[in-house]
């Protein structure tokens, strides 16, 4: 029982992570065009700079779940997604930098400079997180626990279909945000970037799944197709409903569109249960939940450590938006 | 297959290390925060609030630029150490899993919310979220040094199935080891942290840079500490000594009587094997030990000639002050060398060899491409770090980021980006932010 309460709380750390620094990935790529003059960058950061740290720690939370509940999942996927995951960990860390010396430097042209690179960190970050979904949805070449992708994995049209897609969902989801979180001109501008771009975000999502299910190995990994298949369009419809909502509904329109964002980890867990990771050389050599799960001596002792501070955690980060839940505008704080 | 072994090792000891740089400076300026601004909370008095924030901009530079070289250190373990997780991941990541939700999930968040509650929150409940940011350091280093003391020392587990299961917890997070370990770097952080306020103080007093009073009352609070944080760190590494020499034993090679036979059962149990340390982790040691002495001789001179000032007016003294910021780093570097080399050839003492602990199967090429990559990348961490750091501490009290009210801009710091021209025109409109 309780590798399955771990797997749920992976689940809840991870989606948490993709809803909330999606809106810091997604504002790093579109950010640039929405402000117009000095003051309207100024909002832009303002808008998201209060969660920056808040939200990219759901991360480290999840890497740390992996690292003290599934030991199995260290070793198959950390370990076999070895490139995906130094870009990825390297675009962090470039973007940390970069978002650092942008506030803190003076003069146009290093401002234009640092924001390019939290531009490119922020998108070798989203194509990275939306390649390890789409080639984790297939199946993927494990073997004995230990798995090791190659070209032919991480390259498959699924693949590439599958970052463009993160991209694409990750800048609607922002747009929506800041459309919500910001006053003045930049709001219109989001709204407007929202509705046009989530068109387009949905045919790639579409054109993914369809991809999927034309390619073999993807399909094999469609253990339970239907949950997958509801899932996946409840999320293009949250893809498209959001940026109708940002005039109407307020801070309903992100939190719809935050659901689009973090579909993908419901979609894996669901397509895949009671396996974790499927493998295309046969049935035994999935990697289940019990599987790549810690000791029950372990999980059970630690987890109601977790359960019981989990509480604690979340009304932290709630105090955090309450506390910024004001629209933010060219006087508002910006530290990041 | 000893190449990439040999590499993975490099990566891990120049992210270790580049961490621990930042680390230390981030625990020794929280604790100095937390006095400084408690104080304001106590005494509203605006001297203290200025306090806090020039000091608290460089810590917060530090802490955001440090999570970049954790996140690696984390992943680190799935990437290299994979043979780690498999053997001693059951009781190796409890620990580390209880700390990234405990420790930096609510630390993370709740410097956050300290960072944006400049001007917003009620001064006490700002202090509040400072005090909490503090204990989950301190409870980060506690909850780390307990996963890195089973690796010097484990305990708590039983073997089953070639792996190891916990069965004591209790005994997981007392073991010695890993406390003694925890309180000498809090007592080591605490001496980072106090010579990087001198160092700062004693530049702008040398400088004459128009701030005396602001950075003599910095000196005043960290050099008298300085001597006694060194004390404690000293006794608190004698006391690690004790438990360490009894427990790996080979760290101290021929130092120990008990090494021999350390040896010999490790032979019995593994084969032949080299089973000492490389030499250097021993050297360490003493350049490990050697800084503290001259530290504690500037400490103390400096504060001798605290007495009517003289200090302000000795410029060489005040030079010196500053350069003294590389001991506490000399120290701290070559104490975990002397720790973590001295391990060797163990990544689980008398349990399972580095050699074992590394990925299977892990190609030269792509540990070589993440080291080239890591490497760099903390490299360029460091030095955005140092001058943002260097930046931020010569411009002084006024040039603080941290806690700007809108019309404080052009007054006092034309030249920073945080506000644009437009919005210190119209700052004299009530602000609409709500408070918290
Ligand atoms: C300002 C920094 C600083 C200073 C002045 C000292 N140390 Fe230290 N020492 C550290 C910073 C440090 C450290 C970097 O924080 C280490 C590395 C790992 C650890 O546990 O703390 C360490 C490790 C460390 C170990 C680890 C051995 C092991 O567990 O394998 C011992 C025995 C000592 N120290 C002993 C001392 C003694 C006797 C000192 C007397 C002057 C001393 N240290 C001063
Ligand atoms: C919880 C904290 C830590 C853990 C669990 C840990 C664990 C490890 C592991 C698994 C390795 C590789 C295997 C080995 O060579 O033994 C290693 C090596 C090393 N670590 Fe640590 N480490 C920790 C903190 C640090 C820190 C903070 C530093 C330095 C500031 C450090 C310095 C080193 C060095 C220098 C090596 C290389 C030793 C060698 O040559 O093999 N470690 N450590
Ligand atoms: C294996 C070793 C280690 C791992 C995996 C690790 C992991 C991490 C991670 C993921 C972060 C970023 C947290 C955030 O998002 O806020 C971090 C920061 C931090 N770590 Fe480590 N860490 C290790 C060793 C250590 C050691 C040995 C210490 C202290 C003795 C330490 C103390 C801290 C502190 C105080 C911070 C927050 C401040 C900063 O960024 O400078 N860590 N670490």
């Amino acid at each position: 029982m309780w590798h399955n309460i771990w797997y749920a709380l992976l689940g809840l750390f991870l989606a948490g992570y993709l809803a909330l620094d999606g809106i810091t990935l997604g504002t790093g790529i579109i950010g640039r065009w929405l402000a117009r003059d000095d003051a309207e960058r100024h909002t832009v950061a303002a808008a998201t700079g209060p969660f920056f740290l808040g939200n990219e720690v759901w991360l480290v939370a999840a890497a740390g779940i992996t690292l003290g509940g599934f030991p199995g999942l260290e070793s198959s996927v950390i370990s076999g997604m070895y490139p995906v995951i130094v870009f990825a960990v390297a675009a962090l860390l470039v973007r940390e930098a970069a978002t650092q010396f942008r506030r803190r430097v003076s003069g146009e042209r290093a401002h234009r400079r640092w924001d390019a690179l939290v531009r490119i960190a922020c998108l070798v970050l989203a194509l990275m997180w939306g390649t390890l979904g789409g080639a984790l949805l297939g199946a993927v070449p494990v073997e004995d626990g230990h798995l090791s992708v190659d070209a032919g994995v991480l390259l498959r049209p699924v693949t590439v279909l599958s970052a463009l897609t993160a991209v694409a969902v990750f800048a609607v989801h922002a747009a929506v945000f800041l459309a919500v979180r910001t006053e003045g001109p930049v709001s219109g501008r989001a709204a407007d970037l929202a509705r046009r771009l989530a068109p387009g975000a949905a045919a790639l999502a579409a054109l993914t799944a369809v991809t999927a299910v034309a390619d073999g190995t993807a399909r094999d990994g469609l253990l339970n197709p239907l949950p997958a298949v509801l899932l996946f369009l409840a999320a293009v419809a949250a893809l498209l409903l959001a940026p109708r909502l940002t005039s109407s509904a307020g801070w309903k329109a992100p939190v719809v569109s935050a659901f689009a964002a973090l579909a993908p980890v419901l979609l894996l867990g669901a397509a895949h249960f009671p396996e974790v990771v499927v493998s295309r050389h046969g049935t035994g050599e999935h990697v289940s939940v019990s599987d790549a799960a810690a000791d029950p001596s372990t999980l059970s002792v630690v987890g109601p450590v977790v359960l019981l501070v989990l509480p604690v955690l979340l009304a932290f980060q709630a105090m955090q938006w309450w506390a910024h839940r004001a629209k933010a505008d060219e006087r508002s704080p910006a530290y990041f | 297959m000893d190449d990439v072994l040999v590499l993975a090792r490099l990566q891990f000891a120049i992210t270790a290390i580049a961490h621990f740089l930042f680390v230390a400076l981030t625990l020794g300026l929280v604790t100095y925060l937390v006095v400084m601004q408690t104080r304001w909370a106590v005494t509203g008095k605006e001297a203290h609030r200025r306090q806090t924030r020039f000091w608290g901009q460089l810590y917060v530079i530090n802490y955001a630029l440090g999570i970049g070289t954790g996140i690696v250190m984390e992943f680190q373990f799935g990437l290299t150490w994979s043979g780690l997780t498999h053997f001693v991941g059951n009781v190796f990541g409890a620990p580390l899993a209880i700390e990234t939700l405990v420790a930096f999930f609510a630390e993370s968040t709740l410097l956050g919310l300290w960072i944006f509650g400049w001007n917003r929150m009620g001064r006490v409940t700002h202090t509040v979220m400072l005090w909490l940011v503090a204990l989950t350091a301190y409870s980060s280093v506690f909850f780390v040094l307990t996963a890195n003391g089973f690796l010097n020392h484990p305990v708590g587990y039983e073997m089953k199935d070639g792996e190891a299961r916990l069965t004591d917890f209790t005994a997981l997070l007392t073991n010695s080891n890993a406390l003694s370990a925890a309180f000498h770097i809090l007592a080591a952080a605490a001496v980072t942290g106090s010579f990087f306020i001198i160092a700062v103080s004693a530049w702008h007093l040398r400088k004459r840079t128009g701030h005396d009073e602001f950075f003599w009352s910095s000196m005043k609070l960290a050099l008298p500490l300085t001597p006694v944080f060194i004390l404690v760190t000293a006794s608190l590494g004698g006391l690690q000594i004790g438990h360490s020499v009894k427990q790996t034993p080979t760290k101290y090679g021929e130092r120990s009587e008990r090494a021999k036979d350390m040896v010999e059962t490790f032979t019995q149990k593994f084969g032949p094997d080299n089973y000492f340390p490389p030499g250097f982790s021993q050297t360490a040691e003493f350049v490990m030990i050697i800084p503290a002495l001259f530290m504690m001789l500037i400490a103390v001179i400096g504060v001798l000639f605290m007495i009517k000032r003289n200090l302000i007016r000795r410029k060489v003294l005040l030079w010196l002050l500053t350069a003294a910021l590389v001991l506490p780093y000399v120290s701290n570097i070559s104490g975990w060398i002397f720790r973590e080399v001295g391990r060797q050839p163990w990544a689980v003492y008398g349990l399972l060899k580095t050699e074992d602990a590394v990925t299977p199967g892990l190609g030269y090429g792509t540990v070589l491409t993440s080291l080239l990559v890591f490497g760099t990348l903390v490299v360029v961490l460091l030095v955005v770090d140092w001058a943002l750091l260097l930046r931020f501490a010569r411009r002084g009290p006024d040039g603080s980021h941290l806690g700007r009210t809108p019309g404080e801009t052009s007054a006092e710091a034309p030249d920073l980006p945080d506000l644009p021209r437009q919005a210190s025109a119209r700052s004299s409109a009530s602000s609409s932010a709500p408070t918290f």
